[in-house]
């Protein structure tokens, strides 16, 4: 770890070395990468490319803390994000100013602002005061986005950004995300070609247990779509 | 656009596979016909695609270079090879009654005619006629092939060594005069080169290379002076040791090329390129007249 913390310090951003990642515990289980390094500078923005299964979410997923990594080290530079949308870590139970209250504690931020921040964004009203266990899918989505991005991060962890909510949700996510926060880092995994080819520089890709870095963001583009064809 | 395609039919290629020589399979297959804006996919399930691929020989004819030409069309026929004529008699059926294209059908059909399918064929080498020929090669066999022009009179014997080609993009070393070539990438042309003057004749270059991928490795050989090079397609399904051969004619002194170029995008896989000779394969007028046997 601290060999990997010298890499940050060389090149700040996110070092990622000899990163692996196996569902079981037998030697013999399936790997969903392995050996993955890679470097990430400030203001980077990576796509992480993949067919269906080959193991984005899991990466982005491992990033983000929600899921360790079987092996590997990962050294964060900036302040990262949890995956967008992502809601896992919801209390169902709590309502969603709870919720809110709760991630205010972790991430030592004003609760009344971080309130108004993701109210303003959510436009759940009300709603935040019931169990989230109550919400639609649309809802948390809404919820775990809001407060995605009522903390100011330095790097964004985005896990198929389309398939939060509806279409102007969506329109106002990507407003919000690269339009007003156009000077950070973003690593995201998408399937939209036209979204990745006009907002990341490289690519990782994911394929068969292999991941492999390219500078180049339309080659990796027309690689990944070749993979998708076949 | 039917007497102009059949007078365009000059190129010919050979898909190579595992069971390529397999002579008792033929079924319905798929049929690949692609322009611009024109295009007619397999009709089949990735499944049977993949049965195909792995049990099938399939025969592609081209008639417009796609180099020059902002039209272009492949057909990619399964079946064996003895039954390839009447596969792509079923096939372009079939293609026209799926997509009502009896316009575009009749020029194929007069395409096929004219681009002879009389493929000699065995278990070790599919000859393409007036193009050239492909076979698999034993790992165990020697290597036969350096950069060398084995022709000698009427020409001085030349060294080509690797470093007089062209590398396109590729990650490349060079280990004991063997070329390798990381696949990872874009489609591209791989290597091109050296641009050598040869004098008039028939002259065959014998390329030998190793092939390691998981998937199937799209290839086209092009062999001569620019622009009436041959072109020598090929679809590596499986790993290996191969051996091409592609014969050009000459009719001037011109500088030559050959180039390999990646059909298709590729996420991993390695080429080594173990060798290429160049040698006249008719009999070479000298300077003076005098007739020279090639070796």
């Amino acid at each position: 770890m601290t060999q990997v913390g010298e890499l940050v310090r060389d090149a700040p951003g996110l070092v990622v070395r000899g990163l692996s990642k196996a569902y079981g515990h037998s030697k013999k289980s399936p790997r969903v990468f392995e050996d993955l390094n890679l470097t990430v500078k400030r203001n980077g923005r990576l796509a992480i490319l993949g067919r269906n299964g080959q193991g984005k979410s899991t990466f982005i997923k491992i990033l983000g803390g929600v899921l360790p990594p079987s092996s590997g080290a990962i050294a964060w530079g900036m302040t990262p994000s949890w995956p967008i949308g992502f809601s896992g870590a919801f209390q169902g139970s709590l309502s969603g100013m709870d919720n809110i209250r709760f991630i205010a504690r972790i991430y030592q931020r004003s609760y009344e602002d971080l309130l108004q921040r993701v109210d303003d964004f959510a436009e759940l009203g009300r709603k935040l005061r019931d169990p989230v266990r109550e919400y639609s899918s649309g809802m948390r989505a809404r919820l775990a986005f809001g407060l995605s991005l009522a903390i100011e991060f330095d790097c964004y962890l985005i896990d198929e950004l389309v398939s939060v909510g509806d279409a102007r949700f969506q329109e106002r996510c990507n407003e919000e995300l690269f339009g007003r926060r156009a000077d950070r880092s973003f690593l995201m995994a998408s399937h939209d070609m036209g979204l990745i080819s006009s907002l990341c520089d490289r690519a990782l890709i994911i394929e068969s247990g292999q991941a492999k870095v390219f500078d180049d963001i339309a080659e990796a583009v027309e690689v990944y779509q070749w993979l998708h064809r076949a | 656009m039917a007497s102009s395609g059949v007078t365009a039919v000059s190129r010919v290629g050979v898909f190579v596979g595992p069971s390529v020589f397999t002579d008792a399979w033929l079924e319905a297959i798929a049929v690949t016909v692609s322009e611009k804006g024109w295009l007619l996919e397999r009709s089949e399930d990735q499944a049977t695609e993949e049965k195909r691929a792995t049990n099938s020989v399939r025969i592609c004819v081209t008639w417009q270079e796609f180099r020059y030409s902002e039209f272009s069309t492949r057909i990619v026929i399964g079946g064996s090879v003895s039954a390839v004529t009447e596969a792509l008699s079923v096939e372009l059926t079939h293609t026209a009654r799926q997509r009502q294209a009896s316009q575009r059908l009749a020029e194929l059909r007069a395409v096929m005619s004219v681009a002879d399918m009389s493929y000699e064929a065995s278990r070790e080498t599919i000859t393409v006629p007036e193009v050239g020929m492909i076979r698999r090669a034993s790992v165990a066999t020697p290597r036969a092939y350096s950069c060398v022009i084995t022709d000698a009179p009427p020409f001085e014997a030349e060294n080509w060594s690797w470093d007089m080609f062209e590398i396109g993009g590729s990650r490349v070393s060079l280990e004991r005069d063997r070329l390798f070539i990381d696949l990872t990438g874009r489609s591209r042309f791989l290597i091109y080169g050296p641009y050598v003057g040869l004098e008039p004749g028939r002259w065959t270059a014998t390329l030998r290379f190793t092939i390691e991928s998981r998937r199937s490795v799209p290839l086209a050989f092009y062999w001569g002076s620019t622009p009436d090079e041959e072109l020598l397609e090929i679809e590596i399904l499986e790993p290996g040791v191969y051996e091409i051969n592609i014969t050009h004619t000459l009719s001037d002194p011109k500088a030559v090329e050959f180039r390999i170029y990646l059909q298709r995008a590729m996420f991993a896989g390695s080429m080594v390129l173990e060798g290429l000779s160049v040698k006249r394969a008719d009999t070479a007028v000298g300077p003076e007249g005098s007739k020279d046997q090639a070796g």
